[in-house]
């Protein structure tokens, strides 16, 4: 019996080995449905600009850091680059000659740049070239190019600005409506440069178009130290005391003429005086009377295109080379939205 | 015959004490661009234009004067168009920002040329730093404070019609002149009949044996370079009244013009000679000549070559004038 029950228990060991065996046999001979396990995908998310610059700022190079139109123009960058959320600079030298321009560009092209927003002007051009050939997107701004300067030749990948020509040939409209067709006149530049020179060209040629009886002076330079412009403007006065009108191509025009008309005892409004740019000082003149309108050329808008295209270019989209804007010709009437962004450009650029 | 004789030597003795003059050079060169310009425009002798190179020269011509004191001791100053322009921001700031009185104002901006003529003389007296680059230095360093002080804006309008002040015309001329000429008597009256004036022309004599007398030769420079600053500083404040603001880039370049003034007015760069009224006639050379081309006609891409022309001329007579009166060194 004994025998028996210690048999009975090693069969049944056995048969449920077996069993076991077979089950599991069976089971895994058994066609199943596949295990899917879900698992999540990794996050691709796009990069973001900050990341395709890679620590690289845009930088926005320049000379003059106390024009007040240059303060526009970083202001146009500026506020870009905030739009935009990238990374940017400023390396801007205080100097006038073209050589502080080529300094400050060595600097940010030494400092490491995912693009510059710099000059279009020819004097330029060999430093963009070193600019381009190290790799450096660089946009010239506030030029507008011939056909001939192409990529290839100015080393930019987009140039933008006022057609200066075209801006010059509307204040000559300007100048005979307030003058009807007065004579003579004269054109005054702070330098000879690509834009000033288009804008004299563009005054002269449609003001001798549309008044063809009238007398054009000879251009003078004013230079870009206050009391140097003032002096020169003074003495074109003494020369010409039936001056009828004056085109100041520069952001210090305006003011070089106003306090140079006073001075003379001229009265607002004797001498029709277009200049350019819509600084707090040149807004003051024009509601005084000393100055007819102001050129409101696009800096703002330029430098902020600027950014845009710098943009498209690190993420491989596409943008124009050749980038015209268009001017306007404020009056007194017009100077309120000028008055906000010349506020603008005192108080919200970075402080360092 | 004797009595003829005698006659014509001192008319000769007579020329030749004119010719001693170092203003006498520059005075027959602006006699003789006054009468071409004239010739060439009838109006550069008018009223209006009179004034017009007055007042233009009446804000380097202030520097020029301290300027010429300083090259007259033996001692340079190439920072002063840099503190004209911390001085027109100094005093714009005051009186725009921190509201204070125009007397206030103008102090301290005064004050800021005298501590940075005091920082030139102490690098150059205690330090042992040529002028030259002594006053390079601390150019750029003002310059450079100015501009990070005003972040490069311009400091405007001035309050309560004070910029007005730059249109006045006391005497029929404009304030700058005005306070021009009476820089330039004072400077006139401490050259010629003061004690002072005296050290002056002896340190700039000779430097090494002023320092063996009893000359007090360092005073001399502290006091001098302590002047230009100040008046430097009364430059940018009285273009910052006509500017009706303060800005930085007030003055570049007045450094060059006041020198080039002194030295066509017979200043000598190496010290000791040199005149009030040669400054004067110096300045009034140079703004006549710059006034002068434009209202002649002359293309603006020969101005300057004309401008150069003259100066180089002017002093090319001075050189003969001083080796035909065996005056070299002096």
């Amino acid at each position: 019996m004994k025998k028996q029950t210690l048999f009975s228990k090693i069969t049944i060991i056995v048969m449920v080995a077996l069993l076991a065996i077979v089950m599991t046999g069976c089971v895994a001979a058994m066609p199943v449905e596949p295990v899917v396990v879900e698992i999540e995908e990794p996050v691709v998310s796009e990069p973001t600009l900050r990341d395709l610059q890679n620590g690289k700022p845009f930088i926005y190079v320049g000379n003059l850091f106390a024009h007040p139109t240059i303060k526009m123009m970083m202001l146009g960058f500026w506020d870009a680059c905030k739009d935009y959320d990238v990374d940017c600079k400023f390396i801007v030298d205080p100097g006038a000659a073209e050589s502080d321009w080529i300094a400050a560009n060595e600097k940010a092209i030494a400092y490491g740049t995912s693009g510059i927003d710099g000059s279009g002007y020819i004097g330029f051009r060999q430093s963009t070239l070193q600019a381009a050939a190290a790799g450096i997107p660089v946009i010239g701004n506030h030029a507008n190019l011939p056909p001939e300067d192409t990529s290839d030749v100015t080393g930019l990948i987009a140039w933008i600005g006022p057609s200066a020509e075209l801006y010059g040939a509307d204040v000559a409209v300007a100048m005979k409506e307030a003058t009807n067709c007065g004579s003579p006149v004269i054109v005054t530049q702070s330098s000879f440069n690509t834009t000033e020179d288009a804008a004299n060209k563009g005054f002269v040629d449609k003001y001798s178009e549309i008044c063809p009886d009238a007398v054009i002076l000879p251009v003078e330079q004013e230079g870009l130290e206050p009391l140097e412009a003032m002096n020169k403007v003074s003495a074109i006065i003494t020369a010409h005391p039936d001056l009828k009108g004056a085109f100041g191509t520069t952001g210090g025009s305006i003011n070089a003429w106003g306090k140079a008309l006073q001075q003379a005892g001229k009265k607002p409004g004797e001498v029709i005086l277009i200049g350019m740019d819509a600084t707090g000082e040149n807004i003051d003149m024009v509601k005084a009377g000393y100055a007819y309108a102001i050129v409101n050329q696009p800096v703002y808008e330029e430098n902020y295109l600027a950014v845009e295209i710098l943009i498209a270019h690190l993420k491989g989209e596409p943008y124009e080379y050749e980038n015209p804007l268009s001017s306007e010709i404020i009056k007194a009437d017009g100077l309120e939205a000028l008055e906000v962004l010349a506020q603008r450009s005192l108080t919200d650029l970075p402080k360092e | 015959m004797a009595h003829r004789q005698l006659q014509t030597r001192t008319g000769m003795e007579l020329v030749k004490a004119y010719l001693r003059k170092p203003s006498t050079g520059v005075f027959l060169v602006l006699v003789i661009l006054t009468a071409l310009f004239q010739s060439g425009n009838p109006d550069f002798l008018s009223q209006a234009n009179i004034e017009a190179i007055l007042r233009s020269m009446s804000y380097v011509g202030i520097i020029a004067i301290g300027m010429g004191l300083c090259l007259m001791s033996g001692v340079i100053d190439l920072s002063v168009g840099a503190t004209s322009a911390l001085a027109s921001v100094l005093f714009s700031k005051a009186m725009v920002e921190w509201g204070w009185s125009l007397p206030v104002a103008v102090l301290s901006a005064m004050l800021a040329g005298a501590f940075v003529g005091l920082v030139n003389a102490y690098v150059i007296i205690r330090l042992k730093v040529p002028p030259f680059i002594a006053t390079i230095a601390t150019q750029f360093m003002v310059r450079g404070l100015a501009l990070a002080w005003t972040r490069g804006f311009i400091v405007y309008p001035l309050p309560n019609g004070i910029g007005n002040i730059g249109m006045l015309k006391p005497l029929g001329v404009s304030v700058g002149f005005c306070i021009f000429l009476a820089v330039a008597v004072g400077a006139w009256f401490l050259l010629n009949k003061t004690v002072f004036g005296l050290e002056l022309k002896a340190t700039g004599s000779d430097y090494e044996i002023a320092k063996l007398t009893e000359v007090r030769y360092i005073l001399v420079h502290v006091v001098l370079l302590m002047l230009v600053g100040v008046l430097a500083s009364v430059s940018g404040v009285l273009l910052s009244f006509v500017l009706n603001g303060g800005t930085p880039n007030v003055g570049t370049g007045w450094e060059f013009a006041a020198i080039t003034a002194c030295a066509i007015g017979g200043v000598s760069l190496s010290g000791y000679e040199g005149s009030i009224e040669g400054i004067i006639f110096g300045l009034l050379a140079i703004y006549a000549l710059q006034n002068g081309v434009v209202v002649i006609g002359v293309s603006v891409f020969m101005q300057n070559v004309v401008i150069g022309i003259v100066l180089l001329v002017a002093v090319v007579l001075d050189v003969r004038r001083r080796k035909y009166l065996n005056l070299e060194g002096l």
